[in-house]
C-alpha cells in the first residue's frame, strides 16, 4: 500500500514553491570506492535457459564518473562461473558467452515444487544465494489502455483465484512503426551523379523502433479481500509521441514474488526514483539474497528469483487514438523542403551531403534534410519478428 | 531599582511639593557651605535640629554642596542644596529626611486597599486614607515602602515563617504565572506557579521581598513577619518607556535556581522573534535555545540534547499535546495570543513530570482578565486570530481564543493542475475558565482543540486533530502547603483517505486517547525544606489503525488492528533542601510503573531467534483488563547548586527517565501519519539518563546572564526499523523493530540580556549524538552495529536573537542561526539495473549536507501608547531568510531518463517577506 504519496508530493509542492532545487556534487570518502558486485537476471523455470548479467558498480566518486555524466556505469565481470543448483543437488552450469558479463545457463523446464539457488564464482571468491521458492505468475488478466490528458496510459489488470500471488512486478517491451514527415521517391547516386527512382526495397520512410521498460513497476494486493490488481498503470505514452504515429505494440511480462523480494524491489525503486521527498524514508541499502561466502557483510546487489513469467501483447493503432493525442504531423514541425532548380542539383547535392532528394517537378527537385525522410536514423526497416499488422 | 520616566516625575514632584507645605515650614537651621561634601550638610543639620537623614551613600558620594550663609527653612535648604544634583528629598512626620536620586519618595499613604490586600491571620488595621490625588506610580512607590505587618505582634510565632499568596496583574486581575519572588539580600527565591500562587520562607522578621515577572514592573514589599501569613501582590504592566530598565522574571534566576538546563520564555520574548509568515511561534523560538535542534526548517518536531522527536513531552496547562503542529509543521499549534509563556526542561526534569526521555515543554495558557472584558487579535498572510477574555462576576474569569487559516491561495499558486482542487485548512481554539471559592479554593478549566485538514484533488483526504480538556482543583491548606488535583482527557487522531473511486480506495483511522488524574502537593517544611509530592495515573487507549473500504468499487478488506490499552502510573516525592545560604539540593525520586492491558492476543517468539511470523512459538489470549506485561522502575532526579557569590553559582545534576509510549517513524522528519505505540510484551520502555554540570554568572546587577552547561546522556531501547518496514497497519511491529541505543554529549554557552534597549541572547553549542543498533541479525544491523551520527547530530550551533528598541513605538529584531549540516546517507556507486541506473548508498548518515545559515529580520511598529485608547494595534514587517541563502534541507539523487542526478533541495530558499497586524482592546 502506497500511503500518502500524493499527499506528500502535494506538501512538497507547497514547500518547493518557496524552495529551490539545485544540482549537487558531494565529495566522497575513499572507502566508498570499493567495487560492488551487481547480479541481474532470474531463473526462468520454463527454460530452456536463464541469463544473468554480472558487473561491478562504478563508484560515483571515480574520476571518470564525475568528469563526465556516467552513461555506461557497469564494468562487466568476465571469467565468472555460474551454477543454478536445485535442492536435490542437480546443478546447471553456465556457458561462456560472447557478450562480456553475460552468462547463460541452459536447463530444461524446472520442477516448480523444488527450490533453487545461484552460485557465482569469480576468481576464487564465491557468492551464493539463498534457496528460493518458484513463483509462477498467473496469466495476465488484461493489458489495456486509456486516454488521459497527458497521453495514453497503459495499464495491467490481473487476478489470482488461488490468492497466492499478492506481489506483482511488470516489465515491458515496446515496438512501434513510424514514418518520416516526407517521403523520398528519388535516389541520388553520387557514383556517376545519377538521379533515379527509389525501388520498393529502397524505401526509407517506414521503420520500426523498439524499447524496453526502465522503471520498476510493482503492485500488491495486500490488504484486499481478493488477490486482484485493477488497472494498475505501468506506462504512459506522452501525447504526440511518435509511438502513437501509426501502430504501437507493447509486450507486458508479469512475474510474482515473495514478500521479501517485493520489499527488495520496492526499496530499490524508492531509493532511486522517489528520494528527495521530505517525508520519504531514509535511504538504506537493503540486502538481496546473495552473499559472499566468507564475508557475509560484503555488499552484493541482486535478488535471485525463480519465476514463471506470463506475457501479454497488445497493439494500439493510431486510428484508435484521439486525433489530439496521435502524433503523425508533429514530427514534421522542424522539417521543410527546398526547391533546387534542376541545373543546380548536382552542385547542391555535392556540397550538401545531409540533404536527400524527395521528388521532382519539371523545373525543380525537392530536397530535405536526411532526418526528415530517412527513418533508419532512428529505427530499423525490418519489422520485428512478432509484428502483426492490423 | 526601578526608575520612572521624566514626565511621571513631574507629577510626583508636584505631589511632593504640595504635601511638604503642610509640615516642613517651621524648622530653621543656620548654615553656610562652600564646596562641602554632602556629609557636611547632614552633620550640620542633624546637629542643629531633630531631623535625621536617610540616604544611600552611593548616590551622594562625590556630591559637593554650596549654600550661602543664612537661616534656612529646612525644605528650602534642601531644595537649594540638592537640586543641582538631581537629588530629591522628602520629609516625614517623624522628621526623617529621605534623600533619593531622580525621584522623591512618597512618605504618606495613599489608598492602599484597592491595590493590595493583606489577608492576615490577625488583620492589621489599615492606616487612614490620606486625601491625596491618586496616581498609580506614586501609589506603587508608596506601597513598595510601606511596611506590611503579617500576623500580630501580640501573637508572634517563633521560628521560620512562610508567606504565600497570589500575584496578579493590576490591570487585568489575571494571575501572573511564573513570576519570581525573592527575599532581598538572601538566596531564597521561589517561582509562582502557573496560577500566580507563591509560597516563600521568610528568614528574618524584617524582610523585603522582590517580585518580578516579564512584561511587568518589578515591585517590592517591606515585611514585618510576626507569623506566617498571606499577601496578595499586584503587578503593573510594563508600559514601554525609553530609559526604563525592564526587570524580568528571568533575571538572575538561572544563578539561583537549583535545576540545570531550564529555559524560560515569556510570550513577549517569543513575539519579538521574527518567524516565517510572521506568526509568533512557540516551537520556532524554542528551536533557537541552546541544545535544541531540528532536522530542517519545515520539519515539525524538535530534538533536545540528542533526543528523538518523540521524547519531548509537550504540555499545555497539563494537557499532553501529541501533535503540536499545524500544516505539517509550518506553524506551531499554539495560538500566540492564548499563551503566557513556556518553560523548557532539557536537563533537570522535575519529578512531577515523566513519561518522556528528553525534555518537557511546558506551555502555560493565558488566563482571563478579572477586571474588564478585553480582546486581542491578529491578521497575517496565512492566518487570522481573535481572543476575548474577561470576568464573569467577581470570582470567575474566562478566556476564549480561536485561530484559523485561509491558506488555500498558497496551493493555488502551484503551477500544477493537481492542486486546483486541493485545499488545506486548520483551526485551533482555546477556552480557559477560572473560578475561585473563597480564599482557599480555585477551579481551573482548560480546553483546547486543534484541527488540520488537507484535500488533494478529489481523491485523497487527510486530517488530524488534538483535543484536550482538563479540570484542576487547587486548594490552599495553609501558608505552608497547597495541593492540586487535576483530571483530564487528551486525544489525538488522524485519518487518511486515498484512491477514492478505485478498487483500493480506503480510509484509515488512527486515534490515541488518554485519561489522566494527578494530585500534586507543595509543602514547605521549615525554612530549609520545600517538599513536593504527588501521584498520577494515565490510562491510554490507542486505536492503532482501522482501514475501511471507501467508494463503490473498493475491494479493500476492512482491517481493524486490536486496540491497545495501558496504564502508566507514578508516585513522586522531591525535597528542595537549602543546606545553607550557598548550597541547595533538589532530591527527587519518581517511581513509575506501566501495565500493558488486555484484551489482546499476544504472540511469543522463540527466544534467541529473530522475531518473525516463522518463529512464533506461543500465542496467548488475554482478557479485558488483564495485565499482559508490567514494567516498573525508579527514576532519580537530583541536582545541587552551590552559590559562589550572589552573582554566580555552580550546579550539578543527574536525571533518569523512562518512556512507555513510542512514536513509530522511519523518516527523517515527523510525518503526518506517524503513529504512537505503547510498550508491550516485546517493546521495552525507553530508558535514558543524563548527568550535567553547569556554571552560571550574572553581570551588571543581573541584567546579563551567562552560563555554561555540560552534559552526557545515554538512551537505551529506542526504536529503529528494518529496511522496508511498513509501520502503518502493521500487526507485528515487533518483527520490524531494531533495538537502538544512543549516547549524546555537549557543551552549551549562553549569554542573555533581557532588559534594556538592546536585548536578546546568543548561544553556542557543541554537541554530538550517535546511535547504534544492538541485538539483531548482522544483516539487519545498520552500519554493522557501529555507532553512527543520528539524523539531528549537528555539532556546531550558533544562534543569536536580538531586539533593539528605538523608541516606545519602534523596534527591530534580528535572528541569526548557523549550524553544521545534518548527516545524510549519500549514494556512493551507480549501476545499471532493471533497465535504469540505480544507486548504492553509503553507510547510514556518513555524510553531511552543507552548513546551515539563516538571518531573519523584522520591524515592529506599535500604535501610540495612550493607555485609555480604545484599541491598541501594532504592525510587524519582516523578511525571513534575509540573505536568501539556499540552505539545503536534503540532498538526493534521482534517476532521470536513465541518468543519476544529484540535487540539493532547499525550503524557503529565498527571502520571504511578511506583514502582520495585531490588535488588542
Amino acid at each position: 500500500m502506497v500511503v500518502l504519496r500524493q499527499m506528500i508530493s502535494a506538501i512538497l509542492g507547497v514547500l518547493i514553491l518557496a524552495g529551490c532545487k539545485d544540482p549537487y556534487e558531494p565529495v566522497f570518502e575513499s572507502k566508498d570506492l570499493e567495487p560492488i558486485l551487481v547480479v541481474e537476471g532470474y531463473i526462468d523455470v520454463y527454460g530452456p535457459s536463464s541469463t544473468y548479467t554480472l558487473a561491478f558498480a562504478s563508484p560515483l566518486a571515480a574520476p571518470e564518473a564525475s568528469a563526465s555524466p556516467p552513461s555506461v556505469v557497469n564494468s562487466p565481470v568476465v571469467n565468472a562461473q555460474l551454477r543454478i543448483e536445485a535442492e536435490d543437488g542437480t546443478a546447471y552450469h553456465s556457458q561462456s558467452s560472447s557478450t562480456p558479463g553475460k552468462y547463460t545457463v541452459s536447463h530444461p523446464a524446472l520442477a516448480i515444487d523444488s527450490r533453487y539457488r545461484l552460485r557465482i564464482e569469480i576468481g576464487g571468491e564465491t557468492y551464493l544465494s539463498e534457496y528460493v521458492d518458484v513463483k509462477v505468475s498467473p496469466a495476465i488478466g488484461e493489458v489495456g489502455w486509456e486516454e488521459t490528458d497527458a497521453g495514453v496510459s497503459i495499464y495491467v489488470s490481473t487476478a489470482d483465484a488461488e490468492r497466492d500471488s499478492r506481489y506483482y512486478r511488470w516489465e515491458f517491451e515496446e515496438a512501434w512503426r513510424f514514418t518520416t514527415p516526407f517521403v523520398s521517391i528519388l535516389v541520388y547516386d553520387f557514383d556517376g551523379a545519377r538521379i533515379r527512382t527509389r525501388s520498393a526495397a529502397e524505401r526509407i520512410e517506414t521503420c520500426f523502433m523498439e524499447d524496453a521498460s526502465t522503471g520498476i513497476h510493482l503492485a500488491t494486493s495486500d490488504g484486499l479481500s481478493q488477490d486482484v490488481v485493477d488497472r494498475h498503470p505501468i506506462h504512459l505514452i506522452p501525447r504526440l509521441s511518435d509511438r502513437l504515429g501509426w501502430r504501437y505494440s507493447i509486450l507486458v511480462k508479469q512475474r510474482t514474488m515473495t514478500r521479501e523480494a517485493f520489499v527488495y524491489w520496492d526499496l530499490l525503486k524508492e531509493n532511486s526514483e522517489n528520494l528527495g521527498n521530505l517525508f520519504g524514508p531514509m535511504p538504506t541499502e537493503i540486502r538481496g539474497n546473495i552473499a559472499h561466502v566468507g564475508d557475509p557483510l560484503k555488499p552484493v546487489v541482486g535478488m535471485v528469483e525463480a519465476v514463471g513469467v506470463s506475457r501479454q501483447r497488445i497493439y494500439i493503432d493510431f486510428l484508435d487514438v484521439s486525433w489530439s493525442l496521435a502524433a503523425r504531423r508533429a514530427l514534421g514541425a522542424n522539417c521543410s523542403t527546398r526547391e533546387i532548380p534542376k541545373p543546380e542539383i548536382h552542385d547542391f547535392m555535392y556540397y550538401n551531403r545531409h540533404y536527400f532528394l524527395l521528388h521532382a517537378t519539371d523545373d525543380v527537385y525537392f530536397v530535405a534534410t536526411q532526418g526528415c525522410m530517412d527513418c533508419r536514423l532512428r529505427g530499423k526497416l525490418e519489422a520485428p519478428s512478432f509484428w502483426e499488422e492490423r | 531599582m526601578t526608575m520612572v520616566s521624566p514626565n511621571r516625575l513631574a507629577i510626583i514632584g508636584l505631589l511632593v511639593a504640595v504635601c511638604l507645605v503642610a509640615h516642613a515650614q517651621r524648622d530653621q537651621v543656620a548654615i553656610e557651605l562652600v564646596d562641602a561634601p554632602f556629609e557636611s550638610l547632614v552633620a550640620q543639620v542633624e546637629r542643629q535640629s531633630a531631623y535625621r537623614f536617610y540616604y544611600d551613600r552611593a548616590q551622594t558620594d562625590g556630591v559637593i554642596v554650596n549654600v550661602p550663609a543664612r537661616r534656612w527653612a529646612i525644605d528650602e535648604l534642601l531644595k537649594a542644596a540638592l537640586s543641582p544634583h538631581r537629588l530629591f528629598y522628602s520629609i516625614d512626620v517623624n522628621k526623617r529626611i529621605f534623600i533619593t536620586e531622580n525621584y522623591a519618595l512618597i512618605n504618606t499613604l495613599p489608598s492602599v486597599s484597592i491595590r493590595d490586600t493583606a489577608a492576615l491571620r490577625e488583620p492589621i488595621p489599615l492606616p487612614p486614607v490620606v486625601g491625596h490625588q491618586q496616581d498609580e506610580r506614586a501609589a506603587d512607590i508608596s506601597i513598595q515602602n510601606r511596611l506590611f505587618e503579617i500576623g500580630s505582634s501580640g501573637a508572634a510565632q517563633s521560628g521560620t515563617k512562610t508567606l504565600s499568596g497570589y500575584i496578579r496583574s493590576t490591570l487585568t486581575g489575571a494571575p501572573v504565572s511564573l513570576a519570581s519572588v525573592q527575599v532581598v539580600g538572601h538566596s531564597s527565591a521561589v517561582q509562582a506557579d502557573q496560577f500566580g500562587y507563591y509560597s516563600i520562607t521568610i528568614p528574618a522578621e524584617r524582610s523585603v521581598i522582590r517580585i518580578s515577572s516579564v512584561g511587568k514592573k518589578a515591585t517590592q514589599r517591606q515585611l514585618l513577619m510576626h507569623a506566617s501569613g498571606r499577601l496578595d501582590i499586584q503587578l503593573d504592566d510594563e508600559v514601554y518607556a525609553l530609559k526604563e530598565v525592564i526587570v524580568s522574571a528571568e533575571q538572575g534566576s538561572q544563578v539561583r535556581r537549583t535545576q540545570l538546563g531550564v529555559e524560560r520564555l515569556s510570550i513577549q520574548t517569543i513575539k519579538q522573534v521574527p518567524v516565517v509568515f510572521g506568526e509568533a511561534d512557540v516551537v520556532r523560538v524554542v528551536l533557537t535555545l541552546p541544545g535544541v535542534q531540528t532536522v530542517g526548517e519545515a520539519a515539525s518536531g524538535f530534538n533536545v540534547r540528542g533526543g528523538a522527536t518523540d521524547q519531548n513531552l509537550v504540555l499545555f496547562n497539563d494537557a499532553t499535546v501529541y501533535n503540536p503542529a499545524h500544516f505539517f509543521g509550518f506553524f506551531s499549534a499554539f495560538n500566540p495570543d492564548a499563551i503566557s509563556g513556556v518553560e523548557l526542561y532539557k536537563g533537570s526534569v522535575p519529578p512531577k513530570f515523566g513519561g518522556r526521555l528528553s525534555s518537557v515543554l511546558d506551555v502555560a495558557a493565558k488566563t482571563g482578565n478579572r477586571n474588564k472584558v478585553s480582546g486581542a487579535g491578529g491578521i497575517g498572510p496565512l492566518t487570522g486570530r481573535l481572543s476575548l477574555d474577561g470576568p464573569i462576576g467577581e470570582k470567575t474569569s474566562f478566556f476564549v481564543a480561536g485561530r484559523s487559516t485561509y491558506s488555500d491561495w498558497l496551493l493555488r499558486l502551484i503551477p500544477d493542475e493537481g492542486y486546483k482542487n486541493s485545499g488545506a485548512s486548520f483551526y485551533d481554539a482555546n477556552v480557559q475558565l477560572n473560578h475561585e471559592f473563597g480564599d482557599k479554593d480555585a477551579l481551573y478549566l482548560t480546553g483546547y482543540i486543534s484541527n488540520d485538514r488537507f484535500a488533494f484533488d478529489t481523491t485523497s483526504r487527510y486530517g488530524y486533530e488534538n483535543l484536550n480538556l482538563n479540570l484542576k482543583w487547587k486548594r490552599i491548606f495553609s501558608t505552608e502547603a497547597y495541593g492540586m488535583v487535576t483530571v483530564g482527557y487528551d486525544g489525538y487522531r488522524f485519518n487518511v483517505s486515498e484512491n477514492l473511486n478505485k478498487v483500493n480506495g480506503y480510509r484509515l483511522d488512527y486515534a490515541i486517547g488518554q485519561t489522566f488524574v494527578r494530585a500534586d502537593v507543595n509543602h514547605r517544611l521549615g525554612r530549609r525544606h520545600n517538599l513536593t509530592y504527588g501521584l498520577q495515573a494515565i490510562h491510554y487507549r490507542l486505536t492503532p489503525g482501522n482501514r475501511i473500504p471507501v467508494g463503490e468499487r473498493s475491494l479493500i478488506d476492512p482491517a481493524y488492528l486490536a486496540a491497545e490499552q495501558g496504564v502508566e502510573s507514578a508516585l513522586y516525592v522531591s525535597d528542595s533542601y537549602e543546606v545553607d545560604d550557598r548550597l541547595t539540593l533538589d532530591l527527587g525520586l519518581r517511581y513509575s510503573m506501566f501495565n500493558y492491558l488486555g484484551p489482546r492476543r499476544v504472540d511469543y517468539y522463540a527466544p534467541g531467534l529473530p522475531k518473525s511470523e516463522n518463529t512464533i512459538v506461543d500465542t496467548r489470549e488475554f482478557g479485558s483488563g488483564q495485565f499482559i506485561k508490567t514494567y516498573h522502575a525508579p527514576e532519580f532526579r537530583l541536582s545541587a547548586r552551590y552559590a559562589l557569590s550572589p552573582n554566580s553559582s555552580v550546579k550539578a545534576g543527574y536525571n533518569s527517565l523512562r518512556q512507555y509510549i513510542h512514536m513509530l517513524s522511519n523518516t527523517t522528519a515527523i510525518t503526518p501519519t506517524d503513529t504512537w505505540k505503547l510498550s508491550d510484551a516485546h517493546i521495552k520502555p525507553q530508558f535514558g539518563d543524563q548527568a550535567s554540570l553547569g556554571y552560571y554568572q550574572n553581570f551588571r546587577s543581573n541584567t546579563i546572564e551567562t552560563s555554561v552547561e555540560l552534559y552526557y546522556k545515554r538512551m537505551h531501547d529506542y526504536l529503529d526499523y528494518k529496511s522496508g518496514a511498513v509501520l502503518l497497519m502493521n500487526e507485528r511491529i515487533e518483527t520490524d523493530v531494531i533495538d537502538t541505543e544512543a549516547r549524546a554529549y555537549g557543551i552549551e554557552f549562553l549569554v542573555k540580556k533581557l532588559s534594556g534597549k538592546l536585548n536578546g541572547w546568543a548561544s553556542y553549542t557543541y554537541s554530538r549524538v550517535e546511535q547504534r543498533t544492538v541485538g539483531v541479525n548482522p544483516g539487519d544491523m545498520i552500519n554493522r552495529g557501529a555507532y553512527y551520527p543520528s539524523n539531528f547530530d549537528k555539532p556546531h550551533n550558533l544562534t543569536m536573537i536580538g531586539n533593539y528598541k528605538f523608541s516606545h513605538r519602534y523596534s527591530f529584531s534580528l535572528n541569526l542561526t548557523y549550524s553544521t549540516g545534518r548527516p545524510i546517507t549519500l549514494p556512493v556507486a551507480v549501476y545499471q539495473y532493471a533497465g535504469s541506473e540505480r544507486v548504492y548508498y553509503s553507510d547510514r548518515n556518513q555524510y553531511r549536507i552543507p552548513d546551515f545559515f539563516r538571518a531573519d529580520a523584522s520591524f515592529n511598529v506599535e500604535g501610540n501608547h495612550k493607555i485609555k485608547k480604545l484599541a491598541h494595534s501594532s504592525w510587524t514587517f519582516g523578511v525571513y531568510n534575509v540573505t536568501g541563502r539556499r540552505n539545503p534541507f536534503s540532498v538526493y539523487y534521482v534517476a532521470e531518463e536513465g541518468r543519476i542526478n544529484g540535487y540539493k533541495l532547499s525550503i524557503f530558499g529565498h527571502q520571504i517577506p511578511f506583514v502582520t497586524y495585531n490588535f488588542r482592546f
